[in-house]
């Protein structure tokens, strides 16, 4: 499984969604009523625990964290 | 290294606080749940931020932002139908409003863009002096915040998120960048009754370009902190709310483009 079908898998089982399909690529899971702030905590959690990654509160904003594509783009960099 | 983030020692400083400076009317409280990361997931978090919030209401009249931010949108404000769009904690409170909303101790003043939760032994007293019509100004919530004495306390918030206070200081400093609109409201009260009126907004000109500069913001922010109460930590802050304010339009009215990024 890709990184973004990881990330949209847990988002789904996370939200009421029915579909990955209806899962916003580019706007704030947050502000699009996704996820709610414990949601988005949780997620944080996942993507440190499953990538193996360490993220600083100082990472955890919205440049890093403000859609899944900004996320996915924030793995990359931490992978590398 | 991330720090370890207590919803305890923010709650036992503000209890503090309050003892040492008595005869304070409110306090307006604004908490970012992110910023607790690890500690907001522990079993216990969500129940314990409640009760100590509910228990500092217990001394004090305490506004929880209810804010909804109708002005992009269809301009109906029903106070006990229109959800605040904020978060969780925010959700809470407005969820505890809907099912208590005939006693005195809990209410939600009437504002289609800055509508708070107050919950308190003065709230609907406070919340009965407010207008629906009137965004900043005499007839606003804000006036109310001016005229008693009250913190404003921010808790891991980020300012763009938070310092909604700014607006009504430009308002006071009539700052160029900003003029007062009116757009036509409905606004539906406890009992179902709808009153049309317009509703006066002191909004951004569609002209300008230019927005908040937070830096500058923060900067002031922990200017006042540092010298009158006190910085919790980095994203955290208590002002006395009157001397914030004064503090903001001073600055406004020496240099009104001041919070401006061009």
């Amino acid at each position: 499984m890709n990184d973004k079908q990881k990330l949209l898998d847990f988002i789904l089982h996370k939200s009421d969604l029915d579909s990955i399909e209806e899962i916003p690529l580019e706007s704030s899971l947050l502000i699009e009523g996704i996820l709610d702030s414990f949601g988005i905590i949780e997620l944080v959690e996942f993507v440190e625990s499953d990538w193996q990654i360490t993220i600083d509160d100082a990472e955890f904003n919205i440049e890093n964290f403000g859609s899944v594509n900004k996320i996915l783009e924030f793995i990359d960099r931490k992978k590398q | 290294m991330n720090k370890i983030k207590s919803i305890d020692l923010y709650f036992d400083f503000i209890e503090t606080l309050l003892e040492d400076y008595n005869n304070y009317d409110y306090i307006v409280f604004n908490l970012s749940i992110l910023y607790f990361r690890k500690e907001a997931l522990k079993i216990g978090f969500k129940d314990n931020l409640l009760t100590r919030l509910k228990n500092l209401a217990n001394r004090v009249n305490v506004f929880i932002p209810s804010f909804t931010f109708l002005e992009h949108k269809e301009k109906v404000f029903d106070i006990l139908h229109t959800n605040p769009t904020l978060g969780w904690l925010n959700d809470q409170f407005f969820k505890e409003y809907q099912d208590s909303f005939k006693s005195p101790y809990i209410a939600r003043s009437p504002s289609c863009i800055h509508s708070f939760i107050v919950i308190g032994p003065e709230a609907r007293q406070i919340v009965d002096s407010i207008s629906p019509f009137y965004s900043f100004g005499e007839l606003s919530v804000w006036n109310y915040f001016y005229k008693n004495r009250g913190f404003w306390c921010e808790i891991g918030t980020e300012p763009k998120n938070s310092f909604s206070i700014i607006h009504d200081c430009e308002m006071s400093a009539n700052v160029p960048y900003r003029e007062n609109i009116e757009f036509n409201v409905h606004y539906i009260d406890t009992n179902h009754i709808s009153k049309s009126g317009q509703y006066s907004y002191f909004a951004r000109k569609k002209d300008i370009s230019s927005y908040f500069n937070f830096n500058k913001i923060t900067t002031l922010a922990a200017f006042q902190a540092n010298n009158l109460l006190l910085e919790i930590d980095s994203n955290s802050y208590i002002h006395e709310y009157r001397t914030l304010h004064k503090l903001l339009v001073s600055q406004l009215e020496k240099e009104p483009k001041f919070f401006c990024l061009d």
